[in-house]
């Protein structure tokens, strides 16, 4: 009796898992549509100062492991002046009051990029007290001015 | 009016539940995705989530030992107080004579500690458990003096060592009254 509940328990979790995991594929392939489209956005608000040789954008690729999406290569900007170089890495799909967090980083200097539900980017410091303010040009140029001084 | 051990017991395990179903509920993006942007957890991945539990656990477990430990001093109190008050009637008790000592010596101010040893007095053969209760006494006091001197002699202390500790103190003295009743 005891093994018969158990057994369909195992193919209730099996059932689950098959159709989050169909759900998962496509919630993965958005969110690496979505860093795309934002480091696209950086590099054209960067574009005249890299232009100018002010600045240099790099992509690259990393490893991300996220319990729910499993472990994937998703891509990353470096923007370099002088010897100091930014990071914008993605940190996570699944993140508490968002969906999806990119670190901007020099050093132990970071400010945290939010993906609103609305697919807006909200740009602020760690502290989680910090709700920060949309990611606009201006306020990317603020971020990059503190983690590059 | 007292805490009453069982209630403050019944909320500890309640709280480490809620604490395993947030982080069960958390693990679901939309879930995770509709925390506020006000919430503590703002910004904080799945990932992040088990050590802050972890220590909100530990947070607990120290702020429910101190809850627990002072539940039982009521009790042990509140008892000393009825006994020495009683009416002289007939022939006392070892413990109840020892309380009486201590009240015309000590009144109100009675330490517990004075108290836990006039029962062991009265029991030779629960010294052992007498001294373990003592111990969640130190613990206690630590804890409620805000944790600001070396926590020597303290090691792996829970509410389960409270609890483990009056159970103990309770069948070496039936004649307590009911610290552990759950």
């Amino acid at each position: 009796m005891a093994t018969e509940r158990l057994t369909d328990f195992l193919r209730r979790h099996q059932r689950d898992n098959t159709s989050k995991s169909m759900d998962l594929g496509k919630t993965k392939a958005e969110w690496l549509a979505a860093i795309n489209d934002l480091l696209d956005q950086i590099s054209t608000w960067l574009k005249p100062a890299a232009d100018e040789g002010l600045l240099k954008l790099a992509r690259g690729e990393i490893v991300v492991r996220e319990e729910a999406l499993g472990v994937y290569q998703a891509p990353v900007l470096q923007i370099q002046s002088g010897v100091r170089v930014v990071s914008v890495e993605p940190i996570a799909r699944v993140v508490f009051g968002g969906t999806g967090r990119i670190d901007m980083g020099h050093g132990p200097k970071s400010r945290v990029l939010i993906r609103t539900r609305q697919n807006k980017w909200m740009l602020s410091t760690p502290d989680p007290k910090d709700k920060g303010r949309e990611l606009t040009e201006e306020t990317l140029s603020e971020a990059l001015q503190f983690l590059l001084s | 009016m007292a805490t009453a051990p069982r209630d403050i017991w019944l909320y500890y395990n309640r709280s480490l539940e809620v604490l395993a179903l947030v982080e069960s509920a958390l693990r679901d993006p939309d879930i995770a995705a509709a925390v506020s942007s006000d919430s503590p957890f703002y910004k904080m991945t799945p990932q992040q989530l088990p050590d802050v539990l972890k220590q909100m656990a530990t947070e607990l477990a120290l702020e429910v030992s101190l809850a627990l430990v002072a539940s039982f001093e009521a009790i042990l109190r509140i008892d000393f107080d009825r006994q020495v008050r009683a009416p002289a009637t007939g022939s006392k008790s070892v413990a109840a004579a020892n309380f009486q000592k201590l009240w015309r010596t000590h009144g109100v101010r009675t330490r517990l500690e004075d108290l836990l040893d006039a029962w062991r007095a009265a029991h030779p053969g629960a010294t052992k458990v007498v001294g373990d209760f003592k111990g969640v006494l130190k613990w206690r006091h630590w804890l409620a003096h805000g944790r600001y001197w070396p926590q020597k002699g303290f090691a792996g202390f829970d509410p389960y060592t409270v609890e483990k500790r009056a159970k103990a103190l309770q069948k070496a003295l039936p004649s307590l009254p009911p610290l552990v009743d759950w």
